[in-house]
């Protein structure tokens, strides 16, 4: 008995703590995060989303180069300082085919990974089932919009669902994946943002709308890549622009959204929260986030001009393309060149100063005399002329309203241009017209583009009229804001971009002799001497090489086709 | 200690049953060796329960109740039985017993008798690593003490931690450190402990003996025991001291600034630099203006303050100051010695009921700046008390508690660097009592800075006698250590000559360095053994002893900091005292080792464990063991795993055939073990590889408030196979005493495979983020490991001993990923020996007969910079005979000219030690070295004008000229740093890592010399003094080396900024003289 009461709680004691040891070594470092433990509530999930928006460029970050707008040269509208030449990376290395989520990398492997992780764990969240297909609207709209902005770049890549464990070999050595599956899945992703994304979850953040705007914009790039690629034998062209049709479609009638009545508003507004053209913006505030748009537009670094292929696209206020129209006079002097034009362009450039090497006003030069201003704050109202880089807090558009007539007037006109529908005059009224009203130029009527008479002389021979002007309205109403590079990827037309096809990519304002610029025979500023000469190469220029420290990685068979056409 | 437990436990016995008186025995006690009384020996009859113990004179008396023998018995000591005469009086001699076959070695979670070990253990000689020498940190003393436990400092300094590893590099991952536990407590830093309270320390080297430890101890234990009170002891008051004087063993000199600066200036225009000059001063202007001051100023401007005109002057065309005197650098900035000392008291003692160890420890050391010098003070104190509250229940407590200052002053700079980066005319001096921009005006202006940390532990612990051979015995350990470190800076005013054209008198200092900042880190561990200890009687031939039991342990560690610039009044520097704004966080400063620097950590180790010990007639010895470990550093789904060992041995001595070698050959055993345990320490600072983390981050987004958006990243990938890294020891061994005991040999081989090292995997950027941690690789290290001594008596007044110890190891990969075979420095390979280094093989120098062309032609690839090799410069071997030197594609198949030329990792670790007694003298001699050992060794130290035309050590002005062809260094050129072969080691140009510059770090040192006197006088017996013992101690007196520069052959460290960059601008390693007292009551 003794023994008993005696040794009985040791005995106890010692059980007891036996069986309690197994989780007592379930710790860890408390100031760590971890999944799945992660995954707890909404408000997590939040957290976790905010990263995906680092994939939204805007106007830069912090001192950086390289926003949607102005910065991405690589085009017939402008014609930078410095020489590009194709390719635009080297086969060795390309960033953006690559992991990092960063304030620099807005194109990457790592947006996928961490959207599939989203999407596998949103399961087991404690929330309601509405709120986990809101996330799960998250995960597959930013998946879409990665995977849409590789294949832009790359053509076909690897599709992955989900997150794959290291040692899945098939998975990890995935071959690339055709573009039209990825595609498809792309916008099997955008669908199911369409249709689970909250009308609002916060202020500014992505929502129905903004999935619809996306939408518009993936359909409208893919139904004319199929369209225009047909080396690439490509179905469904035409459902993917009615897709893009029906999106814009659905926005446009969305009384939320107006144009603003300047064209200028979107681009160089203080605080775009109450503009109602806008569906998605980065907001930047002072000391929380900026860029440096507006201070490299004031530095004495010469600036990166447009050329004088973009400026002459400018129709004049009747209408008519200053090949026609009476009002145009002539490109002698910068007063003439602007005579009489599209109010955009008095809006896109300086039209009381050219600028360039031996012509320096104030600080500025460009490369091409002209002068971009179109981001530049209302000089009425600015307190201080924002230099300082990293100091400038105007907000950005994403997605706006003028994209989305755009997206609809030329799918409209391509599923025309199939057979597939009719364009017509209200179309035209309730997209670019608006558009064109705001630029104060007369609009653009069927009967005006059915007349051969009033074709453009410089209009591209291989297309219609109507497409012809529904994409110059496009180039204009989206001057230097990144679309352009695209635009003529998707519509096949990378001669625009050749200085041997286009030379008009590669040169600047008329201007007299002053010793120290560079002109051409005929008075035209030439940026670059004229050995330094850009071709295109088709089909090796419409993607981007794959890194082929990359493709070494890869199982030797699989090698042979990682690899994009001509590199 | 088996028979000692068979002794109390026969004791209770008899007490149980009652006994009577009888006749009154008396004697005395002495060591043999030193023939000192030994106090607290204890007497017991055989008969009998009651024994006593010898009085601080080696006393004792006892009723011998009519028993044939007695047993005296002490720690450290071999046992012996008397026979009872009719004598009434006995003068006993006990025999040191440390190295004997009868020794009680402590193992994991008991004790051994090292006749019975099956596992390779090795016990450290405590009196001769602690005893006698100026040393308050433990595991500086353990140096060279156990072969197979290598202990490294990289530099000299009076904070620098020590690398310790058994058995070499464990893995490549994490820090391959044993697991070091004091009475069962993890301790990774031994400092905590004052070296006079350790009782033993036991090294647990194999698989088998350490795996009771489980996942922690897959590269060995060190057991730590800590000394307490013993019962029926009278008290015992010791006192020692130790003072010591401390001096660097070898440093570069200074050079001459005159064929200094002449050099300086032609390597300066060899690098295509037309008038080379060091802060605007045009050397050879500059060396003019010396060569001037040599001749009119030296013999009467000896003074601290400068004259301007004659000591410096300011061009005038230029504006810039020139500095002409020539100082000794050394002497200006360095005191030639530093003082140290110690005091120890403790108190011991016991009644038969009651024991109780109490001691008080303080130590000082100086650091060797003349100006503002930093010193550490440390206080130790330990209290213990064991009670025997029932007949079935001891009961006991442990306090220990540490505090550790350390002083030091504001690091405005790295003051080594620039002590060793500018030459003697630096302006070490003053101009109107205000120093000039250099060192001296820092470390003059620097505000004290401090480092204070408390360390207690409270040790709570109780033995159960459940049955007359089943014990429980339980302990609860509460450690907590808490450090606060408060740095501050200020303005310097000082003579700024950096910005020509002007000599200002100004603040030196940067806004940055006017702050104050105190970091704080608390670090918890609770620990709790409980185990059974069963040694069932089965029969005369067969012993068993089980042991099992749990363990448990719980860590936790916050640090973070608070930092503000501006301070009111620097020489009060609280932050209610600045006005700039509060900054803070998590620190990565002073965080302990093996812990996440992000702020807050966890961790938790818990186990059941095992032991079997059987063995038939004393002659076949079998030992199992086993752990299920359970660990927070495994895979969250794999926490818990078994791990277990096995060992056995067999004594070959106790077969009867074996009888008649008795005289000769004592003892045989042999034995082997192998066991697998899991390694857990796979990072350098506790994060958790095997969770999937996510990282906090801000994303370039402006939420709805207008602030940024605070977001999470992806979690990091972690492979689903991914597995810890499994370490198996299979370990043979022989130990065996020969020559009536006299002399011992314990010879271990051993092999240890390291598989599954984890490492990060190459994936396609397709999968999103970084390749995760595979199990990748494995290596195997293979060694051995020898020690021999030998303990002789020479007549009543002689004692000898003498020990030779002897390490080895080498570890080669056996399974790698690196597909290339690339021998890049930062890659392995399958069959590459760790540590190798590659380089050329250096021919000659070339000379003005070689054709330029074909110089050219054949090392012109390996030119960087303005560089071009000619005559003077070194020729490498072209070892593939392609008629070029190169790298070729830095592969092991394809590796040009390049060969393995040396291995960084010390070989062949020795020790030797000599020593005895002679009436009250005493003597011990230890050394210790390192076989073989090579260094790659950068920065201008090791090889002269790495930089730029900084300086040049006396030493490297034996540098190439036409007239003296036969130089140690080649023709000077300055910037030799970043090389044009990929892969390699750093080094270009003269100094590819190459065979010639490569550092032989091998060394023979004499570690300490004692010698000793115990006054043995009838005066102070009276007095009640039991010992008195006056020492002198030599440290590091002389070392045997040729290490290439004159840079200490133990030195691997470039100290805070130079890093491992530029080796040897740091603390300099110190030899000491000390001497003490040690004083017993």
């Amino acid at each position: 008995m003794k023994f008993i009461t005696r040794y009985l709680p040791l005995a106890l004691l010692t059980i007891s703590m036996g069986t309690a040891c197994k989780k007592y070594v379930d710790v860890t470092n408390p100031d760590s995060l971890t999944d799945p433990g992660f995954w707890k509530n909404e408000n997590n999930v939040r957290a976790y989303s905010w990263e995906f928006y680092d994939a939204f460029p805007g106007f830069g970050n912090g001192s950086s180069l390289n926003g949607d707008f102005y910065f991405p040269t690589l085009t017939d509208d402008q014609t930078p300082p410095g020489f590009t030449q194709f390719p635009l990376t080297t086969a060795v290395s390309n960033a953006d085919w690559g992991t990092s989520i960063s304030s620099t990398s807005f194109v990457s492997f790592g947006y996928v990974r961490k959207a599939n992780i989203m999407l596998d764990r949103i399961d087991a969240v404690d929330m309601a089932d509405e709120a986990k297909n809101h996330w799960k609207g998250v995960g597959h709209f930013f998946r879409a919009l990665e995977y849409f902005k590789m294949v832009q770049e790359f053509g076909g890549v690897p599709w992955y669902n989900h997150a794959p464990d290291v040692s899945d070999s098939t998975q990890i050595y995935k071959p690339r994946d055709p573009r039209q599956l990825v595609m498809d899945s792309v916008l099997a992703d955008i669908n199911f943002a369409v249709t689970n994304l909250r009308q609002v979850d916060q202020v500014n953040t992505i929502n129905k709308d903004v999935a619809l705007a996306l939408k518009s914009r993936i359909c409208l790039y893919e139904g004319t890549y199929r369209k225009y690629h047909t080396e690439l034998n490509l179905p469904n062209a035409d459902t993917y622009l009615s897709q893009a049709k029906d999106a814009a479609q659905t926005l446009i009638n969305n009384s939320t959204y107006a144009l603003d009545k300047s064209y200028q508003t979107a681009y160089n507004s203080d605080d775009l929260s109450k503009d109602k053209e806008m569906i998605l913006y980065k907001k930047y505030v002072v000391s929380v986030l900026s860029h440096s748009l507006i201070a490299y537009l004031y530095s004495s670094t010469a600036m990166n001009g447009p050329s004088r292929s973009a400026i002459e696209s400018y129709l004049c206020s009747d209408g008519q393309p200053i090949s026609l129209s009476p009002l145009y006079q002539g490109d002698a002097t910068l007063p003439n060149v602007v005579a009489n034009r599209d109010k955009r362009l008095y809006i896109t450039i300086d039209t009381s100063h050219l600028v360039y090497t031996g012509h320096v006003f104030n600080v500025f030069s460009s490369s091409t005399g002209y002068r971009p201003i179109k981001f530049l704050p209302d000089s009425n109202t600015l307190k201080t002329i924002p230099t300082g880089i990293a100091t400038n807090v105007t907000d950005a558009p994403l997605f706006w309203l003028a994209e989305v007539y755009l997206n609809y007037a030329e799918a409209a006109a391509e599923l025309e241009d199939m057979g597939k529908y009719s364009l017509t005059q209200a179309d035209l009224d309730n997209t670019v017209n608006k558009l064109r009203a705001r630029g104060g130029v007369a609009s653009l009527t069927l009967t005006y583009l059915h007349d051969p008479t009033k074709a453009d002389p410089k209009k591209d021979a291989e297309l219609s009229s109507t497409i012809f002007e529904i994409r110059r309205e496009r180039r204009v109403e989206l001057m230097m804001d990144g679309f352009r590079f695209q635009d003529i990827m998707r519509w096949k037309k990378g001669n625009y971009m050749d200085s041997q096809k286009n030379p008009d990519s590669f040169l600047g304002a008329k201007v007299p002799a002053n010793g120290s610029i560079r002109l051409n025979a005929n008075g035209y500023i030439m940026p670059y001497p004229a050995a330094s000469q850009r071709v295109f190469v088709d089909p090796k220029n419409y993607l981007s090489a794959i890194p082929t420290s990359q493709i070494l990685l890869y199982p030797t068979a699989i090698q042979a086709t990682m690899q994009n056409p001509g590199w | 200690m088996r028979n000692l437990k068979a002794l109390m436990l026969s004791g209770l016995f008899c007490w149980l049953t009652g006994h009577a008186f009888g006749q009154l025995i008396k004697g005395e006690v002495h060591d043999r060796t030193s023939h000192t009384p030994l106090s607290g020996a204890s007497i017991s009859l055989p008969s009998q329960r009651k024994g006593v113990s010898t009085d601080a004179s080696g006393v004792f008396s006892i009723q011998a109740n009519g028993a044939k023998s007695f047993t005296i018995s002490a720690v450290g000591y071999k046992p012996q039985t008397i026979p009872l005469t009719d004598a009434t009086f006995y003068q006993v001699e006990l025999d040191i017993s440390d190295k004997s076959m009868d020794q009680v070695v402590v193992v994991g979670y008991g004790t051994q008798k090292k006749a019975d070990l099956t596992g390779a253990v090795a016990t450290v000689d405590v009196t001769k690593a602690f005893g006698s020498r100026p040393i308050d940190d433990p595991t500086r003393a353990l140096q060279g003490m156990v072969p197979g436990l290598t202990i490294q400092y990289g530099n000299g300094g009076l904070t620098t931690g020590a690398d310790i590893k058994i058995r070499g590099i464990g893995s490549i991952n994490g820090q391959s450190r044993p697991l070091i536990l004091v009475d069962n407590v993890q301790t990774d830093d031994l400092s905590v402990i004052n070296p006079q309270d350790i009782e033993s320390i036991s090294v647990l080297k194999d698989a088998a003996s350490a795996s009771i430890y489980g996942a922690r101890a897959a590269f060995g234990v060190v057991l730590i025991k800590t000394k307490t009170g013993r019962k029926n002891q009278k008290a015992v008051i010791s006192y020692n001291n130790n003072f010591s004087a401390n001096t660097p063993t070898v440093m570069p000199d200074f050079a001459d600034p005159v064929p200094e600066l002449q050099a300086l200036w032609d390597a300066g225009v060899r690098s295509g630099n037309s008038t080379p000059e060091t802060f605007g001063m045009n050397l050879l202007q500059l060396r003019a203006g010396i060569i001037n001051w040599k001749s009119k100023y030296a013999s009467t401007n000896k003074g601290k303050e400068m004259v301007k005109g004659q000591d410096f002057d300011i061009d005038p065309s230029t504006g810039v100051t020139y500095f002409y005197k020539v100082w000794d650098p050394k002497k200006e900035m360095l005191n030639k010695y530093t003082f140290s000392q110690q005091h120890n008291l403790s108190i011991s003692g016991g009644s038969d009921k009651i024991s109780y160890y109490l001691s008080g420890g303080y130590s000082y050391n100086g650091g060797i700046f003349k100006q503002n010098p930093d010193d550490v003070k440390k206080y130790n104190i330990t209290a213990s008390v064991n009670a025997n509250v029932t007949p079935w229940l001891d009961v006991n407590v442990k306090t220990l508690f540490r505090n550790y200052q350390y002083d030091y002053p504001y690091q405005y700079q790295d003051y080594w660097y620039y002590f060793w980066r500018w030459g003697s005319y630096f302006p070490y001096g003053t101009y109107q009592g205000k120093y000039f921009r250099v060192n001296s005006a820092y470390l003059n202006a620097a505000p004290r800075n401090n480092l204070s940390d408390n360390y207690s532990r409270i040790d709570l612990g109780a033995t159960v006698k459940i049955l007359k051979n089943l014990n429980f015995r339980a302990d609860y350990t509460i450690g907590r250590d808490n450090a606060l470190r408060h740095e501050s800076g200020g303005p310097v005013q000082a003579w700024d000559f950096w910005t020509a054209g002007s000599l200002n008198l100004t603040n030196i200092a940067t806004a940055s360095q006017d702050f104050v900042t105190y970091t704080t880190g608390r670090a918890l561990v609770n620990t709790f053994n409980g185990y059974f200890t069963w040694q069932p009687t089965i029969h005369d031939n067969h012993h068993i002893k089980l042991i099992t039991g749990i363990n448990a342990e719980s860590d936790e560690n916050i640090n973070f900091n608070v930092s503000r610039q501006g301070t009111l009044d620097p020489t009060q520097p609280e932050l209610g005292l600045t006005y700039g704004t509060i900054t803070g966080g998590p620190t990565s400063s002073g965080v302990p080792l093996g812990w996440d620097p992000n702020g807050h950590g966890k961790k938790a180790f818990a186990g059941y464990f095992g032991r079997v010990n059987y063995d038939y007639k004393d002659k076949f010895l079998l030992e199992v063991n086993g752990r299920y470990d359970g660990s927070s550093y495994f895979p969250p789904q794999d926490r818990w795993a078994f791990f277990g060992s096995a060992s056995a041995g067999y004594r070959l001595s106790e077969e009867s055939f074996m009888q008649h070698l008795k005289p000769t050959l004592s003892d045989l055993k042999i034995r082997a073990s192998y066991g697998e345990l899991g390694n857990q320490d796979v990072t350098s600072n506790g994060s958790d590889i095997y969770l999937r983390n996510m990282t906090g981050t801000t994303a370039q987004w402006v939420t709805s408030t207008g602030t940024i958006a605070q977001t999470i990243g992806q979690p990091s990938a972690v492979a689903n196979s991914l597995k810890w890294e499994r370490v198996g020891t299979l370990d043979f061994g022989v130990d065996a005493r020969v020559l009536d005991n006299h002399i011992g040999f314990t010879f271990d081989w051993y092999q240890r495979n390291t598989n599954g090292m984890i490492q990060p995997t190459s994936v396609p950027a397709t999968f999103g983020t970084g390749g995760p941690n595979i199990n990748a690789g494995n290596f195997r290290t293979r060694g051995y490991e020898l020690s021999i001594d030998a303990n002789y008596t020479v007549g009543r007044d002689i004692q000898l001993y003498g020990s030779i110890g002897l390490a080895d190891y080498k570890t080669i990969f056996t399974k790698w990923s690196n597909p290339s075979l690339s021998i890049a420095t930062t890659q392995n390979y399958k069959g590459k020996t760790y540590g190798e280094i590659w380089g050329f093989e250096t021919d000659r120098y070339f000379t003005s007969s070689d054709d330029s062309a074909s110089i050219a032609q054949s090392q012109g690839k390996l030119q960087s910079g303005n560089f071009r090799y000619g005559p003077g410069d070194i020729k490498y071997k072209d070892l593939n005979h392609d008629g070029k030197v190169d790298g070729g594609g830095s592969t092991l198949y394809n590796h040009g000219d390049l060969k393995v030329i040396g291995n960084n990792q010390p070989r062949y670790n020795y020790n030797f030690r000599v020593g005895g007694s002679w009436k009250g003298f005493d003597l011990d001699v230890f050394f210790q070295g390192v076989g073989k050992r090579d260094w790659w060794a950068t920065g201008q130290t090791a090889l002269p004008l790495w930089q730029s035309v900084d300086i040049l050590y006396k030493n490297q002005l034996d540098f190439w000229t036409p007239d003296h062809p036969n130089a140690k260094y080649p023709r000077p050129y300055p910037g030799n740093s970043g090389g044009t072969v990929s892969g390699l080691s750093s080094g270009t140009n003269n100094f590819y890592p190459q065979t010639k510059y490569l550092l032989n770090l091998a060394y023979l040192r004499l570690k300490s010399l004692t010698v000793g006197y115990v006054v043995n006088n009838k005066t102070l017996t009276r007095a009640g003094i039991s010992k008195l013992r006056f020492y002198f101690t030599g440290q590091n007196l002389f070392t045997i080396s040729h290490v290439g520069v004159p840079l200490d052959p133990e030195i691997t460290d470039g100290g805070i900024s130079g890093g491992i960059t530029y080796t040897g601008r740091t603390y300099p390693f110190d030899k000491s003289f000390s001497a003490g007292m040690q004083l017993s009551f």
